[in-house]
């Protein structure tokens, strides 16, 4: 069914009649969801601060009008509570920045979905797990209901299924719920601070990539090792130029989560935010002559083989260039959270140089504390 | 129990068919292409060259405008789109 075929929905129900009413109409990606019932979403809205019939704008690629109780249904389809409320509204406003190009991040043959990263003390208000199964919800209610209700709002508001108008190739299981929070305990400075934004009461982050891929640190000395930290950074580099991602073809920006432990061992040994950048940047590049190639294997170094989305810095008639996967070291976007046990990094490429780049968001003051501000 | 639907509602947008020109001929076709020219496979600015071909061939008045959008991802920004309100028919596409 598509967005402009709507079966109308009975707006009074025998609460036994909503599982089956869902899937008719459409209004589920296959799980099962709460009813969107009316006091539910009374109260969501409510948690907003916000009035229900203000407008968030249009949701692509339908184009269809969400407001905040549009919005608010979708959040108690996915089980959110109002205090989750502010959560979703920021993701969903900083999704609609022009840079992160939400109606390319839909419907793009290209694996990514907007992965949203809470950070600061909204993770301990909101009661956010940052340990165990940190990318499938980690056992916490908020973080798979807050993913969970940014894809049902832009499943039935925006329209945003499979074939007609999505074209993702393979998928992404991410896309049915992808929501993080970052580890209180980080050596460095909270995720949204590095990116600028003052955000007392916490932040969200939106930034549109693949599921993650794990670095284990396999094969490194780790008894009185001072090049531990260097050494797992180059296997970070490794993973994050791999061939055939959009990183390593036309840069944009890319995503590396650190645990705990990883983070707590490259702090040990003097390294900063800004150093791992510095380096991830310098040595997450691919040899040019590996990138493109002609039809004998030998490197497609021509003029006519330019890629243009490339800064004029990248020397493309070299096929010994190296080429950084991406645009700038600020690009490369670090988050520390996981389980705080065995040193592990995951990589998170993007959808490259075509959009849903990380836009980040302050959360107003939770209503307990008397409103937002 | 009361739903509330979780579906947003249509926006109030004028879509209104661009002015047609009736029976008059034709002067000035746009190209938008969503893409540039790749070096292997098919690409939009090169099947539009050969559309040009065959069409000036038949309608030897006819004159052309090419565009390629900076971001294959994004819509046409709106100065692009406004250049084209001047033509008497837009092609647009994308080859695969």
């Amino acid at each position: 069914m598509t967005t402009t075929e709507r079966e109308p929905l009975p707006l009074i129900i025998d609460p036994g009649d909503w599982p089956e009413l869902s899937y008719k109409l459409g209004l589920t990606d296959g799980l099962p969801t709460f009813p969107p019932q009316r006091e539910v979403v009374d109260a969501l809205v409510a948690g907003s601060g916000l009035a229900g019939d203000e407008s968030l704008g249009t949701l692509p690629p339908s184009g269809r009008v969400a407001t905040v109780r549009d919005i608010a249904a979708n959040a108690a389809m996915a089980g959110c509570l109002p205090e989750h409320m502010p959560v979703v509204l920021a993701a969903f406003d900083a999704m609609q920045a022009p840079r992160f190009n939400l109606a390319g991040v839909v419907a793009t043959t290209h694996p990514c979905w907007p992965l949203v990263v809470v950070s600061g003390s909204a993770v301990q208000r909101l009661e956010m797990a940052t340990g165990e199964s940190l990318f499938s919800g980690g056992g916490a209610r908020a973080n798979l209901a807050i993913g969970r209700a940014i894809k049902l709002a832009i499943w039935n508001i925006g329209g945003g299924r499979p074939h007609q108008p999505v074209q993702e190739i393979l998928g992404h299981p991410g896309r049915l719920a992808f929501c993080i929070a970052e580890a209180g305990d980080t050596p460095w400075q909270p995720f949204h601070e590095s990116r600028g934004v003052d955000a007392p009461h916490g932040a969200v982050t939106v930034f549109a990539c693949e599921a993650p891929q794990i670095g284990n640190p396999w094969g490194f000395s780790t008894s009185d090792n001072p090049n531990l930290g260097g050494q797992w950074l180059g296997m970070v580099a490794d993973q994050m130029s791999a061939r055939g991602n959009s990183n390593t073809h036309t840069m944009g920006e890319a995503m590396v989560v650190f645990t705990p432990s990883f983070a707590r061992t490259l702090a040990e040994q003097g390294w900063t935010r800004q150093s791992i950048q510095e380096h991830l940047w310098q040595t997450a590049r691919r040899r040019l002559g590996d990138i493109r190639l002609k039809a004998d294997g030998s490197p497609a170094v021509d003029a006519a083989s330019r890629y243009d989305w490339w800064p004029d810095s990248v020397d493309q008639s070299d096929p010994e260039t190296r080429v950084p996967v991406t645009w700038s070291p600020q690009d490369i976007h670090l988050v520390v959270s996981g389980a705080d046990s065995i040193p592990c990094a995951a990589m998170l490429p993007s959808w490259g140089h075509l959009g849903g780049f990380a836009t980040t968001r302050a959360l107003p003051a939770p209503l307990s504390s008397g409103g937002p501000k | 129990m009361e739903l509330v639907d979780p579906r947003g509602r249509e926006a109030e947008v004028d879509r209104r068919l661009a002015p047609r020109r009736g029976t008059k001929e034709p002067k000035r076709i746009g190209f938008l292409s969503n893409e540039g020219e790749h070096l292997t496979g098919p690409h939009f600015p090169g099947y539009t060259r050969v559309l040009e071909d065959v069409l000036s061939e038949r309608f030897a008045h006819l004159t052309f405008h090419r565009e390629i959008k900076p971001v294959l991802s994004r819509p046409a920004e709106p100065d692009m789109i406004a250049q084209f309100l001047e033509y008497d028919g837009v092609i647009n596409g994308l080859a695969k």
